[in-house]
């Protein structure tokens, strides 16, 4: 066996694989292969794609095979992106679970300054980016995946870089107002009573 | 100077106290009270004037404030125990909140430049459904095949349910232990059902199950399926041919 069928197996993936699960996997064809020997072809294979129209990331604790995202102006012309789009009480929603995860029902209402947090929460869990536990709601791996996100952890270090970002105004003032114009309207007309 | 800020567009209480507290660029670490306590207040009248609702909320928070004043009039011997504490940590955490809610948002952006394979077509052709789909299923089937039989006294159902076999418990086993392995068609789960006691088992061990979040309910070209959540990664049978 060798590094080969890591990529294939990358490139048939739906999901982004783990290292425990492509070890389980090649150990049915060949018993010698372990986690060390895994990770060092994910690691070769991730260089090796690094220059390419194609490469190799982690997301959400496992990896996966991504379009480089310089060349997403010309995919886009092939195929355009169709993705959902989140409103902002969604995304303030995510934002209160993320800084206090496990947050309960007030929480939410507190961060987000309305009374009834109830509708956005049951859009994020209809679309499985947060789910319940006993202490309160937790984001999920869709979260993960969805927000390219390898690790909750990760965020804090983000932040770091985001900073920069956001000093630069092009980038997060943009970016910010698109998200949030068209979808919100519809959505908090109805069932917020922003307080 | 003028501190009074846009009125509009604040979220609450904490939203407002944290953009006085930047315009006075004062360090959250080390508030001056009296200071901020005045620019809020007289942002609570200007918000009056202008007609904003002045909620509970925003009440509640100049009271807090007031009393944290007071308090910092006491000299009080035991430093460790600054009244602004606790009004210190709930800043912090809500500009935490205001980051991420920014950060997020960049997030996604960013992550929708990624193409990766299937990812069009998933987010396209299925759709998530509700328990309303699940709760039409169960009425087509019902209606289907029960109609024949609607004329059953009430005695001998109520005989029948007495002598039930089958529990919700039993139901939900049976239904996990299809979903490990497959998704389950709703349609063709219930028309395997034989009688109408069973059915209505059947339909609140899936309630349950919904209720618990152990299964998603997903819509495709019309038909209603259950998966289990999170389901495993490796599952790649159907993808191989994009």
């Amino acid at each position: 066996m060798d590094k080969k069928h890591i990529e294939a197996l990358l490139f048939v993936a739906k999901e982004p694989l783990k290292i425990e699960d492509i070890v389980k996997i090649v150990k049915e064809t060949d018993e010698s292969m372990d986690e060390t020997i895994v990770l060092r072809w994910m690691f070769e294979l991730q260089n090796e794609y690094a220059e390419r129209g194609i490469h190799i990331r982690q997301v959400a604790g496992g990896f996966e095979m991504v379009t480089a995202d310089e060349c997403f102006d010309t995919i886009e012309k092939l195929l355009p992106k169709q993705y959902d789009r989140l409103s902002r009480s969604a995304f303030e929603t995510l934002a209160a679970i993320v800084v206090k995860g496990p947050a309960i029902r007030a929480t939410i209402s507190k961060f987000r300054g309305v009374k009834n947090p109830d509708d956005a929460i049951q859009k994020l869990l209809e679309r499985n980016l947060i789910k319940h536990t006993e202490e309160g709601y937790v984001t999920t791996d869709v979260f993960l995946k969805e927000f390219g996100i390898n690790d909750l952890k990760e965020l804090k270090e983000l932040k770091k870089e985001l900073e920069l970002l956001d000093k630069n105004p092009e980038v997060s003032e943009e970016s910010d107002e698109e998200v949030t114009e068209e979808v919100t309207e519809k959505e908090e007309t109805q069932d917020e009573h922003r307080e | 100077m003028d501190y009074i800020i846009k009125l509009e567009n604040f979220e609450g209480p904490l939203d407002l106290l944290l953009e006085l507290i930047k315009k006075r660029e004062m360090d959250i670490y080390n508030l001056q009270i009296s200071q901020i306590t005045k620019d809020y207040l007289t942002s609570l009248e200007e918000m009056k004037t202008a007609n904003i609702d002045v909620t509970a909320d925003f009440i509640e928070m100049a009271s807090i404030l007031l009393e944290i004043k007071a308090k910092m009039l006491i000299p009080v011997e035991v430093e460790k125990d600054d009244p602004r504490n606790g009004l210190v940590k709930q800043l912090l955490d809500y500009q935490e909140y205001k980051e991420t809610v920014v950060q997020l948002k960049i997030l996604r952006e960013f992550e929708q430049k990624f193409y990766k394979r299937q990812k069009k077509d998933v987010v396209r052709k299925e759709k998530n459904g509700s328990i309303q789909d699940i709760i039409r299923s169960y009425k087509d089937i019902f209606t289907k095949k029960f109609k024949v039989k609607e004329n059953k006294p009430f005695d001998k159902l109520r005989e029948e349910l007495t002598k039930f076999k089958f529990t919700i418990e039993d139901r939900m086993e049976h239904l996990k232990e299809l979903l490990q392995t497959d998704q389950v068609n709703v349609v063709d789960y219930f028309s395997q059902v034989e009688t109408k006691e069973e059915m209505v088992v059947t339909f609140g061990a899936l309630l349950e199950l919904v209720k618990l979040q152990y299964i998603d309910i997903l819509l495709e070209e019309e038909q209603v399926f259950l998966i289990k959540k999170e389901t495993p990664p490796v599952e790649m049978e159907e993808e191989t041919n994009g």
